[in-house]
């Protein structure tokens, strides 16, 4: 699957709003990854049994009669009811945009967007969770007809707020996840404390037995990816933090992002959460071709 | 025509004026403030960027900011406008006094060779002075005016260089189109007047530079006789061994020399005689009376046995002996240097000074006898590195023509008491390059130059005034 085959994040603002993001992104996301026929979107084929009186006729496997002249039917998974949550950072980081490109809060909104039009047609209950300015559970996880409006018009709402960290978001959902869950944080995990409360948040899901999927959005100026000229730089967060700086000068900037977010991924591994690097410059079914491999998983 | 005394300021200025330019280029990125949320993976960084333009930035404002430092300098170099002149204007002081008798008519025609143009055009002014100073109008001074002033007979009274120096700013007055001045003076030399005339010449302004030329003795030239050349005689009185470099020098000049010892009679002839070696009282008569006849008798540095009426040279009167080196002056144009030693005395009264030593004290006077000359030379002539000077046998041919003629009468001069000639006129025997500089402030002739330094920083405070403004226009711009 490649990368360029998908519309690059700039070019999505264009398609609408939201749910016609989500709708365009999954179809294609879809088309590129469906291989073997099934019964519909979200359903896997399980086995074959032999028929039965009362089966489901278009569930008879014409191919097989065809060799073997008896009569089967395909066995799909069931409906999965696993619940799963969207945590999406609305922290005042989240705003930041470079030159020419969409701002981070406006890319997690696509990805969760993406995502939670694709867990609700696997059968997954989705809910929504922001965390900034305060921790919120704007949405119950649910898998009821248009529920996924009532995930994306949140979305859609979102504002850039605050400075609040993920833990507390993190352990809210988990106190609503009664059984199993999943929670898929979408961040860009510039934590305070460097990141330690979110890992214990994330260690505390992982107890509890929640998959727990991390994704990192960052542009690729603040990855060191694209220099930036010289000038006097503040922390959105914390606007009295200033210093001059020329970033395009400083040798050791990206190696400095890099190790922070290579530490973080790796004791998050550890626990066995998942870690997926997203840049705002990459399409954004690359989130979903990593929630893919999880669920497969 | 434009003239910068001080141009050293004006390079300064144009080099300042490349700084505002400098200035203009360069681009200063104003640190722009600018969000960043992984600011603390940066490290501070206080450099500010910066680059040059390829063209200066606001070209209204660098104008003036680059002309001041111009005019400034411009200013400082002390600027002068010079309106176009007819160049350097002649005067002429002639002297005619009773010590011209000899030299009247060739100082006369130097006059008119000085003063007249090619067409006989007045291109000077001319000062005739003997006790006092007569100003000529410059249009009298024709062809047909000369030829009468040569035909006229000098005056009697004794020359007031004085007088004739004081003369010289009304003299520069008529030459309305000149903007410097040269001064020839024509004479013979005598003691006084030069240090009174100078002193006060000193103190005057003058428009442009004052160029006093060195006077002309009586003997420097003016008066050889044009004639069919004949090589002349002059015999060399010395002692053994003495006396060779005189009698090269006499006959690298055209002599022929014979020498003769202390003891011997002269020749019954009216050459020179060059006495380098005591010789006795009959010898001196001998002397005296081949002098009367028409001969040069030359002592160098030896006195006669006896004091002789007439003798050019008073070893009472003057400075006494020494031994010290120096150079010896002949005019401004024959200058000996490694003379040693001067004899004791002074120019007797009514001498003609012949020499002068550098610190001004006389070195070789005559004075006429009969039909001849007697020349005292102060200083010896074979002593020191005096013979290995270049004018060596010029100075030596210069002492064995003596008076150089026969016309009696040299005026008397006033008893000056042995006093030294003061700077200005040791500079004029010396002949130096750089005539002396006088102010003349009270001569109201040629217009002077104008001086534009203070309308240049005039215009420098009105750039000043008008940058200033377009500063606060900027600045007040929304």
């Amino acid at each position: 699957m490649e990368a360029t085959t998908f519309l690059p994040p700039q070019l999505l603002e264009r398609i609408g709003g939201l749910d016609l993001i989500a709708r365009a992104v999954v179809q294609g996301f879809v088309a590129g990854t469906h291989r073997s026929p099934h019964r519909g979107p979200g359903e896997e084929f399980s086995r074959h049994r032999p028929y039965q009186q009362g089966d489901d006729v278009r569930h008879i496997d014409w191919r097989l009669f065809g060799r073997t002249d008896r009569f089967y039917v395909r066995e799909y998974r069931e409906q999965s009811n696993l619940r799963g949550f969207l945590v999406v950072d609305s922290s005042l980081s989240m705003a930041y945009a470079e030159p020419g490109g969409i701002p981070k809060l406006r890319y997690a909104a696509y990805v969760a967007a993406a995502l939670a039009h694709l867990m609700l047609r696997a059968g997954d209950a989705v809910g929504l969770a922001t965390f900034g300015g305060e921790s919120r559970l704007l949405v119950p996880a649910r898998t009821r007809h248009g529920h996924l409006h009532e995930v994306l018009v949140p979305l859609e709402r979102m504002r850039a707020q605050g400075s609040g960290g993920a833990a507390e978001a993190l352990d809210r959902v988990g106190e609503t996840l009664r059984r199993r869950g999943r929670v898929i944080l979408i961040s860009d995990l510039l934590e305070e404390d460097g990141g330690e409360s979110l890992l214990r948040a994330v260690g505390r899901l992982r107890a509890r037995g929640d998959e727990v999927m991390v994704l990192r959005v960052l542009t690729p100026t603040e990855a060191g990816e694209r220099p930036l000229g010289p000038g006097q730089f503040f922390d959105p967060e914390h606007p009295d933090r200033v210093i001059p700086a020329m970033p395009g000068a400083d040798a050791g900037y990206r190696e400095r992002v890099e190790e922070y977010y290579r530490a973080l991924a790796r004791r998050l591994i550890e626990q066995e959460a998942e870690y997926v690097a997203l840049s705002t410059a990459q399409p954004v079914e690359l989130a979903l071709v990593a929630w893919l491999r999880l669920r497969r998983a | 025509m434009l003239e910068f005394p001080r141009p050293g300021f004006l390079l300064a200025g144009a080099l300042a004026a490349l700084v505002p330019l400098l200035l203009h280029l360069i681009v200063r990125r104003p640190p722009e403030r600018a969000p960043l949320p992984t600011l603390r993976f940066l490290r501070p960084d206080p450099r500010t960027a910066i680059r040059l333009r390829r063209r200066p930035a606001d070209l209204w404002l660098l104008l003036p900011r680059m002309l001041l430092p111009l005019l400034l300098g411009a200013a400082f170099a002390e600027p002068l406008w010079r309106p176009q002149r007819a160049g350097t204007g002649e005067v002429v002081l002639l002297d005619r006094s009773a010590a011209m008798q000899t030299a009247w008519q060739p100082a006369v025609a130097e006059a008119a060779r000085l003063l007249l143009g090619a067409e006989g055009e007045p291109r000077g002014t001319l000062v005739l002075f003997d006790s006092a100073a007569l100003l000529i109008p410059r249009p009298s001074l024709t062809p047909a005016f000369f030829d009468s002033l040569a035909a006229e007979e000098t005056g009697s009274a004794a020359p007031d260089y004085a007088a004739a120096l004081r003369a010289i700013p009304a003299a520069v007055a008529e030459l309305g189109d000149a903007d410097s001045v040269r001064v020839h003076l024509l004479s013979s030399l005598r003691w006084e007047g030069w240090r009174t005339g100078l002193a006060q010449l000193r103190r005057a302004t003058w428009p442009g530079a004052l160029h006093l030329t060195e006077p002309r003795f009586a003997t420097n030239g003016m008066t050889e006789a044009a004639g069919p050349a004949e090589r002349r005689r002059a015999w060399v009185i010395a002692m053994p061994g003495e006396g060779r470099f005189v009698e090269a020098a006499l006959g690298a000049t055209g002599w022929s020399v014979e020498r003769l010892a202390p003891g011997s009679a002269p020749a019954e002839d009216t050459g020179a005689f060059l006495v380098l070696a005591p010789v006795g009282a009959a010898l001196a008569e001998t002397l005296a009376a081949r002098a009367e006849q028409g001969a040069t008798v030359v002592y160098a540095a030896r006195l006669p046995p006896a004091t002789q009426p007439g003798f050019p040279w008073d070893p009472a009167r003057g400075g006494a002996a020494d031994v010290g080196g120096g150079a010896v002056y002949f005019g401004s144009e024959l200058v000996l240097e490694g003379a040693e030693g001067h004899f004791a005395g002074a120019p007797a009264p009514g001498a003609l000074l012949l020499a002068a030593r550098e610190d001004g004290r006389p070195a070789a006077a005559a004075r006429r006898q009969g039909r001849g000359c007697i020349v005292f030379l102060a200083v010896p002539l074979e002593a020191g590195t005096l013979p290995l000077s270049a004018g060596y046998p010029s100075a030596v041919d210069h002492l064995a023509r003596g008076c150089a003629s026969g016309q009696p009468g040299l005026h008397r001069v006033g008893n000056t008491g042995g006093l030294p000639l003061d700077a200005g006129a040791l500079s004029l025997l010396r002949g130096e390059e750089r005539p002396p500089m006088v102010d003349a402030r009270s001569v109201s002739g040629p217009v002077a130059a104008v001086p534009l330094a203070q309308w240049l920083l005039l215009a420098a405070l009105g750039v000043a005034l008008l940058e200033m403004l377009l500063v606060y226009a900027r600045r007040s711009a929304p």
